[in-house]
Formats: C-alpha cells, structure tokens, sequence
C-alpha cells in the first residue's frame, strides 16, 4: 500500500471514530482510486466538513460533543529514526472490526454530491476507548527475547472474537511474521477487557482486529 | 491584527508519526542560525525571497482546515525549518490564536538567545532538540557555530523543570562523531534530568558526478 493510500485510510478511520462517539451517522466506502495519492482528495475534505457542520449544529443544539482524544494513541510512534524511544517501538496500532450481526438496513442522504451511508453500530472497546486499548498493549506486551536475539522485527495481524458479554471466545493470525510475535500478539489482545461490539443499541459478538507491529531500536549496522 | 511577520518555506499537512503524536502539521520557517554539513533542509537557508509572508493569523486561517484531527488525535502543529525559535513572538502570537487544544511542537537545535526560549516554553508543549553531539570540537565541526547557547538553553528548559517535554535527539553523523562521543553527551545530557532520547544513524547518499 502506497503511503499516500496508508494515509488515507489512517484519517479516515479517524473521521469514522469522530463520528461514532457524537453518535453522527457516517459510513465511507473503501477508496477506489488507483493513482498515487497524498493521503486527501476533495470527497476526504467534504467529510471532514460534513462532521465539522454535524459537530456544530450538536453544539448549538446543546448535546455534548466528544472530540479531543477520540483517537489519541492511534498513531504511536516507533522508535529508530522517529522523534519517540520506548523500549517497545510500535508503529501504526489501527483498530479495525467487522461485526458479524446480520447486516443493518441502510439509509442514504445525498450531500454536496457525496453519498454517505448509515448504519448504527459501534466496535468492540474496554473502558477509557481507544486510548485505554493502547496504553493496555504498552503496558502488557513484551517482546519474545528469541525474537529480540534473532533479530526478528515485523508487523503482526491478529483478530479476536468479541463475545456479547465481552469475553475473548476465539484468537487467530490473520498475518504472520514469525511464531514468537505471533503468539505474544495474540497473547495481549486476548487479555484486552473488551466491552462488547454493539448493533442498534445491542451487544453482539463481532471480531476486533489489529495490527502490530514489533520494531527493534535501530543500531549502529542494522541501518 | 499582530505587526509581526515570517518568511515560511512550507506548510506540510496530515504528518503522521514523523513530528509529534497525533495528526501534526509541519511549518517550515525559513533562516536558521547554522551551517550543517549534512542539513536535511538547505532551501531554508537562502535569502527567502521567494517564500511567501505569513502573519501569526494567516497561518491560523491555512492550518485550521485539520483541526479537527489535531483535537481528536492530540496533533497540532510542529514549528520546524530553518529554526522556529527565531520566531519567538510569531509562535507566542499564534499560540494566542489557536487556544490550548492544539499540541504546539518545535524542531529545533536550540542555538538560539536564551531569552527566546524562554518566550516559547510557556507556549509550546514539546520540544524535540537535535544536539548534534555534545562535544563542542565537533558540534562546531558540523555546524560552523559554538554550542553554548544550546548548553545555556538546555540548562533553562532543566531549571523549568520542562525536561520531560524534550526529546533530545542524539545522531551517529558518519566520519564527524562516534558512537563514544554519543554516549558521553547522553550521559550529561541525563545528569541534567533530560530521559528522553532519539538515537538514530545519518545516511549519507553521494551525490552522482554531473
């Protein structure tokens, strides 16, 4: 995936998480655009504003609007050349699900000639969100020491199956790099205490998906 | 509206992961008070008249347009170049402007009057300090320039107690320092209370013959 793609698709995550804690109704499709791109295009920048205009007419309609921190954490940095050292260099920790309830109904608006979709559904999650998710894989992950010896770095996908009362009912690699990250990644995210994924105001089981990827501090040789 | 004006190389949005957690945007001023053999941005170094004049306000009014993923993701905007610590009032001024939801970063080599950073620390939430090496025989080397405003301004963000907001970023420059001079600066760097460190290795390319 190009960078520009990979920054697309970041954003948007971001923008859906905005729109999920405001209760706004938001679904983009997947971008079909096959040229190099800078990570934004005028649909992106229209669904930014369409959730600026929905955050404001919140305000003024005075609900509450959550936006600062919705997706902190989600770009954690790595070490080597970044700006960040941590002894457990991660990078680009996305959070991704794909609810397996029956699929909701739709309805669509037409908007500046944009067409957003709407369902009603929310992720799998633990107390504090996003945020709490990340710091809790910080805190708890630990890099295989026959991975650190080998040499072995590399992103790991893992997802786990969100059961309606929360607990971890099955674990699998949806990409592998190597046995020991595999299992330590599978270890962490099984340990995340989940609050279900819900559907319509309803919990239900749904899978929780994500990356992780195990970076070594860059050494003089290793460059 | 604010009298005071800076020349500004680039505006670069949606950086992730490279300057600043969150969703950051890189303002690249123009001017900077030394001469890296190696700088990463040598544009910022030339007389500037092509760079266009921003007031604290019209980088506001051109930065706003993701304010929204510098609030959701604790980004804002990164003040890099050239050096941003020349520009003390501008950032001040813009700081103002913005309020205090925006994270505000500075890419800086601090070597710079001690009284600027003092003006900036009130205002700026992170630092990211590249040293260079801490040997003054080959900071100069690299630079052209002393580096004791940069020791005098590491010693005020310490008595700030600020140090917790630095990143220090320590390079291995091929045939300038070594991996000895690097460990003895984060050495001193760590009495002063500083914790944070970025240790990574220049690369340098040849230039191909014309």
């Amino acid at each position: 995936m190009s960078d520009g793609k990979r920054k697309c698709r970041i954003l948007k995550e971001i923008r859906r998480r905005i729109a999920e804690a405001n209760d706004i109704r938001l679904v983009t499709e997947e971008c079909s655009y096959k040229g190099s791109c800078r990570g934004t295009c005028p649909r992106c920048e229209a669904e930014v504003r369409y959730l600026e205009g929905q955050l404001h007419d919140r305000r003024l309609s005075g609900r509450a609007v959550a936006i600062a921190g919705v997706s902190a954490g989600m770009l954690l940095m790595g070490g080597g050349s970044h700006a960040y050292s941590r002894n457990v260099p991660m990078e680009d920790i996305t959070v991704e699900n794909e609810p397996m309830a029956s699929q909701v109904a739709t309805d669509t608006v037409e908007e500046n000639n944009h067409i957003f979709g709407m369902v009603d559904m929310q992720s799998p999650s633990m107390p504090g969100g996003d945020v709490a998710i990340f710091k809790f894989i910080k805190e708890n992950i630990v890099y295989p020491e026959e991975a650190v010896k080998a040499g072995i770095e590399g992103r790991v996908v893992v997802k786990v199956l969100v059961e309606e009362d929360g607990t971890v009912s099955n674990a699998v690699v949806v990409r592998s790099k190597h046995p020991a990250l595999d299992r330590e990644a599978l270890r962490v995210v099984s340990l995340i205490p989940f609050t279900p994924g819900m559907c319509d105001g309803k919990p239900v089981a749904s899978w929780f998906t994500m990356p992780i990827t195990f970076r070594l501090p860059k050494t003089p040789g290793n460059e | 509206m604010s009298e005071c004006k800076a020349k500004i190389a680039a505006v670069a949005r949606h950086r992730l992961m490279i300057d600043g957690d969150g969703v950051t945007t890189l303002v690249v001023f123009h001017a900077c008070p030394l001469r890296c053999r190696y700088c990463l941005n040598p544009y910022t170094l030339g007389d500037g008249s092509s760079f266009r004049d921003y007031t604290p306000e019209s980088l506001y009014e051109e930065v706003k347009i993701d304010g929204l993923y510098f609030v959701a993701t604790g980004g804002g905007v990164t003040f890099g170049g050239g050096e941003p610590c020349l520009r003390p009032e501008f950032i001040s001024r813009f700081r103002e402007i913005c309020g205090r939801e925006w994270k505000l970063n500075l890419e800086t080599s601090l070597n710079v009057p001690v009284g600027n950073v003092r003006t900036l620390l009130p205002v700026v939430d992170t630092l990211i300090v590249d040293v260079k090496d801490m040997n003054p025989a080959i900071y100069r080397e690299y630079t052209g320039r002393d580096n004791d405003r940069v020791i005098e301004n590491l010693q005020l963000i310490a008595d700030e107690g600020r140090q917790g907001d630095c990143v220090i970023r320590l390079p291995l420059i091929p045939g300038l320092n070594s991996d000895a001079s690097r460990v003895a600066g984060r050495a001193r760097l760590q009495k002063m209370g500083f914790t944070r460190f970025d240790e990574f290795t220049y690369i340098v390319r040849k230039r191909r013959a014309e």
